[in-house]
């Protein structure tokens, strides 16, 4: 009784031992797997394919690793697989969202709007997308806070990718008063936005009249400008015209309310009264 | 103030002293560069106006800076033994550069032209010991510009000024720019309209004559039919100049590789 318990423990021990084995090495092959499929596919793929690549070979390697472990223990693969086919019925009920959000993920993996690297905006969100995950991707905002957004959150509502093209438009909301010449406001602008080596030469900048406002006459101004460079010309363009414009004498007006008695009548009369103060 | 022993030189670039107690200043363009020298580090320090324009390049020792100049770009370079020079080059610039004509120019099939540029100069400062240029600048107050079909495809480039725009006879070279001449051929059926054209300026090396003035090889860059343009680095000089009347100053940033380069139209020919 004895030896059979000794033979038992030592095949089994043995098997465990082999298991544990397998199972480290397979961690420590995939952590290696993962660098090296890293390191080649950095000058021939984007960071997203790069993250990946890696991270599918790292699974793959631990996978093998891990049947390979389990069946040094005594595990039927056949079983196993039969096992996982009637628990996968019960698991997609209970994990609808995370079935959904894999899915979701899949497809933003074929579709690519943006990748890891790239500035999106999602609602009121916007940031750095800093991995792209089975579930979910995650964003840095540009306060240093760390957001998850679920893939199926990005499968049905609008995403921005900021970054997708080299070229971006700031378009500037501009009012003057009604006494203006916007001809000459136009002439100013375009030699404000001349003068300014952030601009873009080309695509010309465009100038649009908008309409006359409550209080002032309404234009757009349209700037274009290397991405990079987007914020540092948006803060330094308007400061630009609003000196251009004091330096010309032009007026950017705040709303105001004129109040008339009639059509052709002069502004009510006011009559200051000084009354005796006890 | 300048000092009273102020040295000009003609020839502004190579390696040039830097004396402990005096700042080297040079002028070139719209930029104005001081090298200020103090214990074991340099103060480069350096701006862009379009207020200063000087034609010919001044390189002299001055006392001390004018203390009412607020330079915009100032950089320390530190190190236990510094050189007892620096080595100003002049360079070309790092981008495409897009040139228009004055008044649009139409090209006829199978006709040919040679339009001309100046191109303004970038300035690197290298030291000895450092692979790489420790500061790579432009001497002129250049604006970005974009040239491609839409805004979706095209590249990132400088924009002409005045000063760049291609012109049918050779511009006046002041010696702060470099004279491009380039010949453009229409070897399509269709008329070409030469609104603005795309310089690869990477390309080209830097070259000078006896008289200081900098030039480069001419340019040719010829439509093709289907939509197809090539461009050609000749290994004539522009403005005809003879190659034993030139001397090499600096190499080309980007290698073009093979002698001829053919890209779709839309990337040369705006």
């Amino acid at each position: 009784m004895n030896d059979v318990m000794t033979i038992l423990n030592t095949e089994t021990l043995g098997a465990a031992f082999r298991a544990v084995i397998f199972f480290g090495l397979g961690f420590v092959l995939a952590g290696i797997t993962q660098r090296a499929v890293r390191k080649w596919s950095i000058h021939k793929f984007d960071r997203h394919q790069q993250l990946l690549m890696a991270r599918i070979a790292k699974y793959i390697v631990l996978v093998i690793f891990l049947i390979m472990g389990l069946k040094e223990i005594g595990f039927d693969l056949g079983v196993l697989i039969g096992a996982a086919g009637i628990l996968s019925v019960a698991i997609g009920f209970a994990s609808q969202t995370s079935a959904s959000n894999i899915i979701s993920g899949l497809f933003l993996v074929a579709e690519r709007p943006f990748s890891v690297g790239d500035l999106i905006t999602i609602g009121t969100t916007t940031g750095e997308v800093v991995s792209i995950d089975l579930l979910s991707v995650k964003l840095r905002t540009f306060d240093n806070l760390f957001v998850r957004i679920p893939n199926e959150t990005l499968i049905k509502t609008e995403v921005t990718t900021l970054t997708r093209f080299p070229i971006r438009r700031i378009d500037l909301a501009i009012g003057v008063a009604y006494k203006e010449d916007i001809n000459k406001v136009r002439k100013i602008m375009e030699e404000v936005a001349d003068n300014n080596t952030l601009c873009l030469d080309e695509p010309k900048p465009v100038f649009v009249f908008k309409g006359f406002g409550d209080s002032s006459l309404d234009m757009q101004f349209s700037v274009w400008v290397k991405r990079e460079n987007y914020l540092a010309l948006r803060n330094s363009i308007y400061e630009e015209i609003k000196v251009a414009f004091d330096r010309e004498g032009i007026e950017i007006p705040y709303p105001h309310l004129s109040v008339y008695t009639g059509s052709m009548t002069e502004p009510f009369p006011i009559n200051v009264k000084h009354d005796a103060v006890d | 103030m300048k000092d009273d022993s102020t040295q000009e030189k003609v020839v502004w670039w190579g390696a040039t002293d830097i004396q402990q107690e005096k700042c080297l200043q040079l002028l070139c363009g719209d930029l104005q560069l001081e090298i200020l020298p103090k214990d074991n580090e340099w103060l480069v320090q350096y701006q862009l106006s379009k207020d200063l324009t000087v034609f010919k390049a001044e390189l002299s020792y001055i006392e001390e800076s004018d203390e009412s100049t607020e330079f915009e770009n100032k950089q320390r370079f530190v190190s236990n033994t510094l050189p007892d020079h620096v080595i100003l080059q002049p360079a070309l610039a790092d981008r495409s550069i897009t040139c228009k004509p004055k008044v649009t120019v139409t090209l006829f099939p199978k006709q040919q032209i040679s339009l001309f540029v100046g191109l303004p100069l970038w300035l690197q400062l290298h030291m000895d010991g450092v692979e790489t240029a420790i500061l790579d600048i432009p001497t002129v107050r250049i604006s970005d510009s974009w040239f491609g079909p839409d805004t979706r495809h095209g590249i990132i480039c400088y924009a002409s000024t005045n000063n760049e725009q291609l012109d049918l006879k050779p511009t006046i070279n002041h010696g702060t720019r470099a004279t491009l001449e380039v010949s453009v051929k229409n070897n399509s059926d269709q008329i070409l309209s030469l609104d603005k054209v795309s310089i690869p300026v990477p390309h080209l090396a830097l070259y000078v004559d006896k008289e200081g003035k900098f030039c480069t090889r001419r340019m040719t860059l010829t439509s093709e039919q289907d939509e197809n343009a090539s461009l050609t680095i000749n290994d004539v000089m522009s403005c005809g100049l003879a190659d034993s009347d030139v001397t090499l100053v600096t190499k080309a940033r980007e290698d073009i590789g093979r002698s001829k380069i053919t890209k779709a139209l839309s990337a040369l020919f705006g």
